[in-house]
């Protein structure tokens, strides 16, 4: 290219760099609509949150309010929302949040406290949105404690016991209501059989704070272990926790699937729902997915409760999705209301009848599981409602801890540590490391996360 | 026309200043940022000034030694068997025979595969040993599924599915290389009998220098910062099994939310990767002088 030509070249160039620029900047800040009648949602990707964003245009039909999403994975939008409301970014009007952050991020100024905006509701909007209905177990677990509910439950999930009754019944066995954790690797050990590519036990060993970790926390205080004593002295020295890491590992190792530590939760529920796997223990909303037209074990599954151990029964977990509402929100109030609406009591008949009651939101309203038509599809409510309403969120393990919460600890410095106390646990059973040796490395990434956290010197 | 030229410079200002603050500034900011300990979970802490806090905090830390060990084994492996196969590919796909157009198009199809797409597809599709085609073959042959992602398997794995994206790429420069080669040269060569394979060695390679030498600083540059296959197919696990440098940065920001540490490692990159490419270039100046 000639001289002359570069240079001819060189002035359009420059205005576009310019231009380019300057409508980059204008975008950023027009973002979260001018109108006043638009808000953003930050939501997780899974099944009842698709049909969230699928029955949104009724919301919008109803109050002329517009609705756009954000949807993305689990790992991914944790992290997203995170990213946004840490730097008051205001992209999103409402965020779903985890058991495990709603608390936090209320605390944290992240989120506004959603009890003042109930107490301005009116007579006639409090009765029928009846919020004593929503289940007082999955309440505590979306709630700070010093400023009370933070996000409102869309969906509350606890963990049981999911078994193939079909299998049992040919092998001569029986599942017992409350199952131990010793009979359950029996169970798994005989049912496992790699000949034919059946699995014993499809359980997660994929890494993650909220992928192994979730699962293994809930075996972890089945054996009498917990992460912190009450000075945040690390606990991953406890002889008994070397017996619940022994013991899931051998689990994985003669019963599991091939490759376990590549497993999270979709994995693992694909080799329950193809038929793969013989034991299954893992969310409770896995089931509906078992008993669904798509499922090649409907009308096969057994239902027990979550397994107990040597240390404490009772241990399974809390979990599942809130919706809260941002502190950088620029339209509450229209924000407030798509919340309202999306758990309400009419919104799980809107559900039901658009989708079916399988798809219905559980887990948030004791009144979902008294609808005889949710438990003509659901042979397993009851076990359900009975796993929630148990849960001790504020005394998970045997001996006290300083923190709240089940397989999800609501601290802040859960989402590191257990990231890299998952990451050492999956290498764990994925290769002959000494026990020893995998908990001393857990142990230091728990005391590093609390002296960094200035929770301990 | 010094007036008009000044002028003409003065328009390329806005772009300049374009460049500068998307390129130089974040990396100031890194810079400042990698001497601070910040923790974006917990805004109760005060973000405090903790000097070389964190590059010590990096350098006791064992993770950051594997962590460092893998992304040179990664680089390093997926570079050389790329170029070997490329090269051996380019030799292959010189020459005219039926389809040779069609073959060229299906063999550089992987090049054009977003790093996630082929990491989903290989992991759940292909290696997977419970839904993938490694079950079913292993089934066939009598075996069990072979495991690709466990703690001793994940980096060969990795490092297989770098060769896998980027040989096409490079096979692309190479051929164009085998295809600017001087037909007398090689004819001349042939008269005096040289072989094949002499061919190759004591011609087609050394006249091919310039193109090795595009080819592998295009891999290099690239294979150093893979990301989106180890995002999606081992998250760095097991443990930091298969975990490089770019991903240890994104988990250190992302899930442990430490900027500081985060940045460190960031600072720590920038600086290894200075010094190998300038190696790296140097080497390649005596290669093309002597």
């Amino acid at each position: 290219m000639s001289q002359k030509r570069l240079r001819r070249l060189t002035v359009p160039a420059a205005v576009v760099t310019l231009a380019v620029a300057l409508t980059g900047c204008q975008g950023a800040g027009s973002e979260s609509g001018d109108d006043g009648k638009k808000i953003v949602i930050a939501s997780v990707n899974n099944g009842p949150m698709m049909t969230m964003q699928e029955l949104a245009p009724e919301f919008t039909k109803e109050t002329g309010i517009e609705v756009e999403f954000v949807m993305l994975t689990e790992n991914d939008i944790r992290s997203k929302i995170q990213q946004d409301v840490a730097v008051n970014g205001g992209q999103f009007d409402v965020v779903t949040l985890g058991t495990s952050d709603a608390g936090t991020y209320l605390d944290s100024g992240w989120t506004v406290p959603l009890d003042p905006m109930f107490e301005k509701m009116d007579a006639d909007e409090k009765a029928a949105y009846d919020e004593d209905d929503l289940i007082a177990g999955t309440v505590s677990a979306f709630s700070s404690e010093k400023q009370g509910l933070a996000a409102i439950p869309l969906y509350g999930e606890s963990t049981m016991t999911m078994y193939r009754k079909d299998l049992f019944d040919a092998a001569g066995l029986t599942m017992p209501a409350q199952p131990t954790w010793d009979e359950i690797y029996d169970f798994a050990t005989q049912l496992n059989d790699p000949a034919t590519g059946q699995v014993g036990i499809a359980i997660r060993g994929k890494a993650g704070y909220g992928e192994n970790m979730y699962i293994h926390n809930t075996i972890q205080y089945a054996f009498g272990a917990q992460i912190a004593d009450d000075d945040w002295n690390a606990g991953y020295d406890s002889p008994e926790m070397a017996e619940a890491w022994e013991f899931y590992r051998k689990l994985q190792k003669d019963a599991g699937a091939p490759e376990a530590s590549s497993n999270g939760y979709t994995e693992t529920l694909n080799l329950m729902s193809s038929g793969k796997a013989a034991i299954y223990y893992d969310a409770t909303v896995s089931a509906d997915v078992f008993e669904g037209a798509d499922s090649a074990v409907a009308g096969k599954m057994g239902y027990a409760l979550s397994p107990a151990g040597p240390g404490k029964g009772n241990t399974q977990t809390v979990g599942g999705w809130g919706i809260g509402l941002t502190s950088s929100s620029k339209n509450q109030d229209a924000a407030f209301k798509f919340m309202t609406w999306v758990t309400s009591k009419d919104y799980v008949k809107l559900v039901a009848e658009k989708k079916g009651w399988l798809n219905v939101l559980t887990g948030a309203r004791a009144s979902t599981y008294q609808a005889p038509e949710y438990q003509a599809v659901a042979p397993y409510a009851s076990l359900v409602l009975e796993s929630l309403e148990n849960v001790d969120f504020t005394h998970p393990a045997v001996g006290d801890t300083p923190y709240v919460g089940n397989s999800l600890p609501s601290i802040p410095e859960w989402s590191g540590m257990g990231e890299k106390i998952g990451q050492i646990l999956a290498e764990y059973i994925s290769g002959s490391g000494s026990t020893k040796d995998a908990l001393a490395n857990a142990q230091k990434v728990a005391t590093d996360a609390f002296v960094d956290g200035g929770r301990t010197k | 026309m010094t007036l008009v030229r000044n002028r003409v410079n003065l328009l390329q200002v806005p772009g300049l200043i374009v460049v500068l603050v998307v390129t130089q500034v974040p990396f100031l900011v890194t810079i400042v940022l990698s001497f601070v300990s910040w923790n974006i979970r917990r805004p109760d802490l005060p973000v405090t000034f903790t000097g070389i806090d964190n590059f010590l905090y990096l350098f006791q830390d064992g993770d950051f030694y594997v962590v460092l060990r893998n992304t040179l084994l990664i680089t390093g492996a997926s570079l050389v068997i790329s170029l070997v196969l490329a090269f051996v590919l380019a030799l292959a796909f010189n020459r005219r025979f039926p389809g040779v157009a069609i073959a060229r198009s299906l063999l550089i199809i992987p090049y054009f595969v977003m790093e996630p797409v082929i990491g989903i597809v290989w992991k759940t599709l292909i290696l997977s040993p419970s839904f993938g085609i490694n079950d079913v073959v292993s089934r066939a042959l009598g075996g069990q599924a072979v495991s690709f992602f466990s703690a001793d398997t994940a980096l060969p794995t990795i490092i297989m599915l770098c060769v896998w994206q980027w040989t096409p790429f490079l096979f692309l420069i190479l051929l164009s290389g085998l295809q600017s080669l001087p037909e007398d040269v090689l004819e001349a060569a042939h008269v005096d009998g040289a072989g094949f394979l002499r061919q190759i060695w004591y011609f087609k390679i050394p006249l091919m220098k310039p193109f090795f030498k595009v080819a592998a600083t295009f891999g290099l540059i690239n294979l150093m910062k893979v990301f989106g296959i180890i995002f999606v197919t081992t998250q760095g696990g097991p443990g930091v099994a298969s975990a490089n440098l770019p991903y240890y940065v994104y988990r250190t920001a992302f899930y442990d939310w430490q900027v500081g540490r985060s940045a460190a490692i960031s600072v720590v990159m920038v600086v290894l990767t200075l010094i190998i490419i300038n190696v790296f270039f140097r080497t390649q100046k005596d290669v093309t002088e002597r």
